[in-house]
């Protein structure tokens, strides 16, 4: 009933109106869009010293609170100031930075240790394969939010630490597709092959077995990536993420918060980004799931 | 067959069983790797007598293994020690706070079900039109809005710009609308798109095909024969809503102050009062694991397929 549940359950394609209709090679208008808004948002995450106009922390207690330009702000702040007068563009696109740095190395921590687990317990099987496959039952019973909440209880907030837990976050679900997909691999041709001429076990899954089942273990991280990011911002949201100083697209809305009457920009323009950002992220994953495995479709 | 059916059930139970233990010893590791439990779990303000007392109760002087012993026989006794933050016993407390819970998921579930599922027959009976495609467009937004965002944008709405309702408490049913439909609301969405997929499946079947060849009236085809047969997936999304309701209010009931357990477990975290936390993992584990293995019982029971097959478990 709430994203980190209800993701680990809808990963159904979303609906033809929104992905391509006719040829798959065809971008629809919403595809384009939701590349624009990525690349964008890229572009502003790497250069994101270079564009902002003023340094983050940056108070300015005389322009507190101003709104956006179109709503009767200027342009010295295009999209407003905070409640200290911190300039929102610049909070903006730091807090785009961390929020896609974070999605990104959670997403590479979470592939590497779920396909390795999965990819071992087709390996060796038996006791090693009961023990993951085990594993991935509980981690499916408990909902990652309680154990991410745990963590953080016993190991306080750090940013490291931080990343570690949301890299924990769908392993389990790489480590099921790994070894499914590896299960069938190795009765391949190609792998009896290798194995027929003495390749070690690690040489095979890295240049035989890993190229042909990648296709699928990116999918899934393209479903994986805008739930981190939703984990990310719903964590840092409670004031259990990412902590001040430093930007985060969910602690900008949570102390927004306060501002609602007065300057709700505050709050609703890191929401904006954040359904801009999970909806493009789906909307594009959902092109690459059909032209890189169309079975799943 | 009954033996047969016995045995099924039976795995089920040993699995859910496995599934709990597993996921206390886990705890029990996590909360060795958090070092000294005194501190840890006692707190910063624990008295002299009262760290004696604790030390006994988890025979901290003992090997790993007996610690271990001690440590899943006070579970199985209901002994969790105390909250340090409310001075209160922690499973006590936590209880004092599951019928909030139960009102508010209870509520949501019953909301995006009432929307949930006409929405996605109607898309799923018009696919390819324009009902289709708003319905899925509502589905796909009400998937990308996280809760949080959705819950301030109501707080605007209808707190702030019509005071209609209140934006915190949970003193009067007036309090529950808010985070009812802010929960209720993803729900729907999901339930809406998995309606329409199960029902798309099913309308496309041979089944179907043969059906609609004799001439039996739509809607009749629709409610006998249609509906049916795409109950199941529908039903394994419902179980998993009701089985992470607790994980799955933890924001709602926080941006709303409302009084349940995901609350409660916020503001546990944040004082670091981690045998209300301990408590909660639990329940939550438990609480998932009980209304699977209902789900599983019900599958076997409603589909005689289900468990005659091998590796059903």
């Amino acid at each position: 009933m709430q994203p980190e549940t209800d993701h680990q359950i809808a990963a159904a394609p979303a609906p033809d109106a929104l992905v391509a209709t006719g040829s798959p090679h065809r971008w629809t208008i919403a595809q384009i869009g939701a590349a624009a808004w990525l690349a964008l948002c890229v572009f502003l995450a790497l250069f994101a010293d270079l564009l902002s106009p003023y340094d983050l922390t940056a108070i300015d207690l005389r322009a507190r609170m101003e709104p956006p330009v179109l709503l009767g702000g200027s342009w010295a702040h295009p999209l407003g100031t905070d409640d200290l007068g911190r300039d929102m563009f610049t909070r903006l696109v730091h807090s785009i930075r961390i929020s896609i740095l974070v999605a990104i190395v959670g997403t590479l921590i979470g592939a590497v240790i779920g396909t390795a687990l999965g990819f071992l317990a087709a390996q060796v099987g038996g006791l090693v394969d009961d023990l993951v496959m085990l594993l991935v039952d509980v981690q499916a019973a408990l909902p990652f939010m309680i154990i991410a909440l745990m963590l953080i209880a016993l190991f306080g907030t750090s940013l490291t630490l931080f990343i570690a837990i949301v890299g924990i976050y769908g392993w389990e679900r790489y480590a099921r597709i790994a070894r499914g997909l590896a299960l069938s691999a190795r009765e391949r041709g190609y792998v009896t092959a290798a194995r027929a001429y003495d390749a070690p076990a690690i040489h095979i899954y890295r240049r035989h077995i890993l190229p042909n089942v990648a296709s699928a273990l990116i999918v899934n991280a393209t479903l994986n990536f805008p739930e981190i990011i939703l984990v990310e911002s719903a964590l840092s949201f409670l004031g259990l993420g990412i902590q001040p100083p430093m930007s985060s697209l969910g602690n900008m809305l949570a102390f927004g918060r306060e501002y609602l009457l007065s300057a709700w920009w505050i709050a609703v323009l890191p929401g904006l980004v954040i359904v801009l950002t999970a909806l493009a992220v789906s909307i594009l994953g959902d092109r690459l799931r059909d032209r890189l495995d169309p079975k799943l479709k | 067959m009954i033996t047969r059916y016995v045995t099924f059930v039976a795995l089920k139970i040993g699995r859910a069983l496995l599934t709990l233990l597993v996921i206390a010893t886990l705890t029990f590791m996590v909360l060795q790797m958090a070092g000294d439990p005194v501190t840890v779990l006692l707190g910063p303000d624990a008295t002299d007598e009262m760290i004696r007392g604790f030390s006994e109760r988890l025979g901290l002087d003992r090997s790993i293994a007996a610690q271990y012993g001690l440590y899943l026989a006070n579970i199985v006794r209901g002994e969790f020690g105390m909250s340090f933050l409310h001075a209160r016993d922690a499973l006590d407390l936590v209880m004092g706070h599951v019928s909030a819970t139960l009102l508010l998921s209870g509520t949501a579930l019953l909301l995006a079900l009432a929307i949930g599922l006409p929405l996605g027959a109607y898309a799923a009976i018009r696919h390819g039109g324009t009902g289709d495609t708003i319905a899925m467009t509502f589905a796909v937004l009400g998937y990308c809005i996280p809760n949080f965002f959705l819950a301030i944008l109501l707080m605007l709405l209808l707190s702030i710009q019509w005071p209609l309702f209140p934006t915190a408490g949970g003193e009067t049913l007036r309090h529950l609308v808010l985070p009812a439909i802010t929960l209720g609301t993803s729900a729907a969405a999901i339930i809406a798109r998995f309606t329409r997929s199960a029902l798309l499946e099913v309308l496309g079947s041979r089944y179907m095909v043969a059906a609609r060849s004799r001439r039996i009236a739509p809607w009749r085809l629709l409610v006998h024969h249609a509906l049916p047969n795409a109950a199941i997936p529908v039903v394994t999304v419902v179980g998993f809503m009701v089985g992470g309701m607790i994980s799955g209010s933890i924001i709602v009931e926080s941006v709303f102050a409302w009084p349940g357990i995901g609350n409660l477990l916020v503001n546990s975290v944040a004082n670091r009062d981690i045998p209300v936390v301990q408590v909660i993992v639990l329940l939550s584990g438990a609480t998932m694991v009980v209304t699977n293995l209902v789900i599983d019982i019900l599958y076997g029971w409603l589909d005689p397929r289900i468990g005659r097959r091998r590796h059903a478990a």
